[in-house]
């Protein structure tokens, strides 16, 4: 195990030589990365790519997303504990992506500057932000991308639709989810969905109960939950992990039911089974 | 704005990325009748699309070639190093013989060798990493051939999907061949070859997983004692004596046993008849203490 300052003596020494030697310092760097990178594999180097750009979060800032997810989840990275990360959930993250950029690049193709990517909304309570990204902000309405594979359960559509309501919330204006369909790897379909802001009250209904609960100290509070705990990244070290898994947790969301009705029919009418 | 009119922007949009203006290779691949269109190959091509946001290191490619009067679009690749390299997300039993055609097809078109590469592999339920796979050029010319006389004929020239998924099964006059694999005689053997190795290559890996780790790290320690847990699961075993080691609860010297409980795997030192446990294998990987490794026997070796 000790072997690794010689190995890297030895390097510095063969590095000086080939210096010496005429060489430049670039050129040569550019190998040692290089054979580095073969060394460790492409597959490893995409996950390591994709593990960095997937959250970045901090003291005083909230990611919807996470957050929709379940709240105890910002919590986690709050107290410094980061997920395990697997070859199973780079994948599924991805899956999740990747149609948007197409769609992106095809809106954006259509409409030209009126549609802007990377756009942040927030909303902002006591030094606390919660932050989101829409898909694209076309000036009067966000445009967000989903993807649906062959069917959906009805608690991921409430997620989608209080994500999307936090945007339309936040900047004051209607959400479009464009849900993406596709049965065997194939696209068969797009169903837009109108979300309008009033969706996105009790999710920043919630984010105020949270932060009123961390600031009393209560890091764990569990105040909005709409994914499975059997799929979420911290399973392993959640403290809940007893509860019921499937428990869906978010206040007012009974004032949500009628247009998550409205959500289920647009899609099962694409022929999308809704489970659950 | 209007529900009305975000409805003619998605038709707008489902056109958009059902159709493509040239023949494209990721979708001859599936069929050749289906070369230009683009929803069948869309998750293919999402992924070739999306990956250099996030893989700055290598430089991408567009080819667009010309085959005697056909123009024929190949999907993105990467260049890494001197490699040429076709990515793929998943490896996946029924996805494979698609991306080795269209891999050959690319190799064959460019007249160089290329790998083709899957971030990941889902085979046995579990997802893990991908591996790569070089492909030849002279394994596709026969394949090319093939695709010319397709288009030119309007006849299935290659064929790796099944009709049933097919968006056009209700017009076309080939549905009928069902989820008949239709491909040139040679290039099917040497598909079937590089499936059969990779299977079987994965088998001996699965075997080698039961292989005690040669150095003793905190990962390799949590990867072997999670691949004896995954394996634990495959084979319905609930208790797999991996080791022996001085327990860090009550001191005393016992088995160090991984144990299934439902979803769930727990370390645990057994002593006689009692025992401690430790907890999950995240939790106890930095607690135990191993002084050395028993060979784990399979349920087949009893027999």
């Amino acid at each position: 195990m000790s072997q690794g300052p010689e190995i890297l003596k030895n390097v510095i020494e063969e590095i000086t030589k080939l210096v010496r030697e005429g060489y430049s310092l670039t050129s040569i760097m550019k190998e040692v990365t290089e054979a580095i990178n073969k060394d460790v594999g492409l597959s490893k180097v995409i996950f390591n790519e994709i593990k960095d750009s997937m959250v970045k979060i901090s003291p005083g800032n909230v990611p919807v997303g996470l957050f929709t997810q379940c709240s105890l989840i910002p919590s986690y990275y709050l107290t410094g504990k980061n997920p395990s990360i697997d070859w199973g959930d780079i994948t599924m993250h991805l899956l999740g992506k990747m149609i948007h950029s197409l769609a992106v690049a095809e809106v954006k193709s259509r409409f030209g500057n009126r549609c802007i990517e990377g756009v942040e909304v927030m909303y902002t309570y006591n030094s606390w932000t919660m932050r989101g990204k829409p898909d694209l902000d076309c000036g009067k309405y966000y445009l967000e991308f989903k993807t649906i594979m062959g069917r959906v359960t009805k608690t991921r559509l409430l997620h989608d639709l209080i994500q999307a309501g936090f945007y339309s919330a936040a900047g004051n204006k209607n959400t479009y989810v464009l849900y993406m369909i596709l049965t065997d790897g194939i696209l068969r379909n797009i169903v837009p969905i109108e979300v309008i802001p009033e969706v996105g009250y009790p999710v920043i209904y919630a984010f105020k109960l949270w932060v009123k609960a961390v600031e009393g100290g209560d890091i764990g509070a569990l105040i909005a939950k709409t994914t499975s705990c059997k799929v979420c990244r911290f399973r392993d070290i959640c403290i809940m992990r007893t509860r019921n898994p499937h428990e869906v947790i978010l206040p007012g969301r009974e004032l949500l039911d009628d247009y998550l009705n409205y959500v289920k029919h647009e899609v099962s009418k694409a022929g999308v089974k809704v489970i659950g | 704005m209007s529900l009305e009119e975000i409805t003619d922007l998605a038709n707008y949009l489902l056109n958009r990325l059902q159709s493509k203006d040239e023949h494209f290779v990721t979708s001859i691949a599936k069929c050749s009748l289906l070369s230009t269109r683009r929803d069948v190959s869309i998750m293919d091509e999402a992924y070739a699309e999306y990956l250099p946001r996030v893989l700055t290191v290598c430089g991408t490619e567009r080819h667009v070639v010309r085959l005697e009067d056909l123009t024929i679009e190949l999907p993105r690749l990467f260049k890494c190093g001197d490699s040429l390299i076709l990515p793929k997300l998943m490896m996946l039993k029924e996805n494979i013989r698609s991306h080795i055609v269209e891999a050959m097809l690319i190799a064959a078109l460019l007249n160089t060798e290329v790998q083709l590469h899957y971030l990941s592999k889902s085979i046995n339920g579990d997802i893990e990493e991908g591996v790569s796979i070089p492909i030849k050029p002279e394994w596709g010319k026969e394949l090319l051939n093939a695709v010319v006389n397709s288009l030119r004929n309007k006849e299935v020239g290659i064929k790796t999907i099944s009709c049933e998924v097919c968006p056009l099964r209700d017009v076309c006059p080939y549905s009928s061949l069902g989820s008949n694999v239709v491909l040139p005689g040679d290039v099917l053997k040497i598909i079937n070859d590089i499936e059969n190795a990779l299977f079987t290559q994965q088998a001996t890996g699965k075997e080698n997983e039961l292989e005690p780790p040669s150095q003793l790290t905190r990962e390799s320690l949590r990867n072997y004692l999670k691949n004896v847990a995954r394996w634990a699961r495959l084979q319905g075993r609930t208790w797999v004596s991996v080791a022996v080691g001085k327990c860090p609860i009550c001191g005393r010297e016992g088995t160090l046993v991984v144990r299934i409980v439902g979803n769930e795997d727990k370390v645990l030192y057994r002593h006689g008849s009692s025992t401690c446990t430790i907890g999950s294998i995240d939790d106890a990987i930095d607690k135990i203490n191993i002084s050395r490794f028993l060979r784990i026997v399979r349920s087949d070796e009893h027999k």
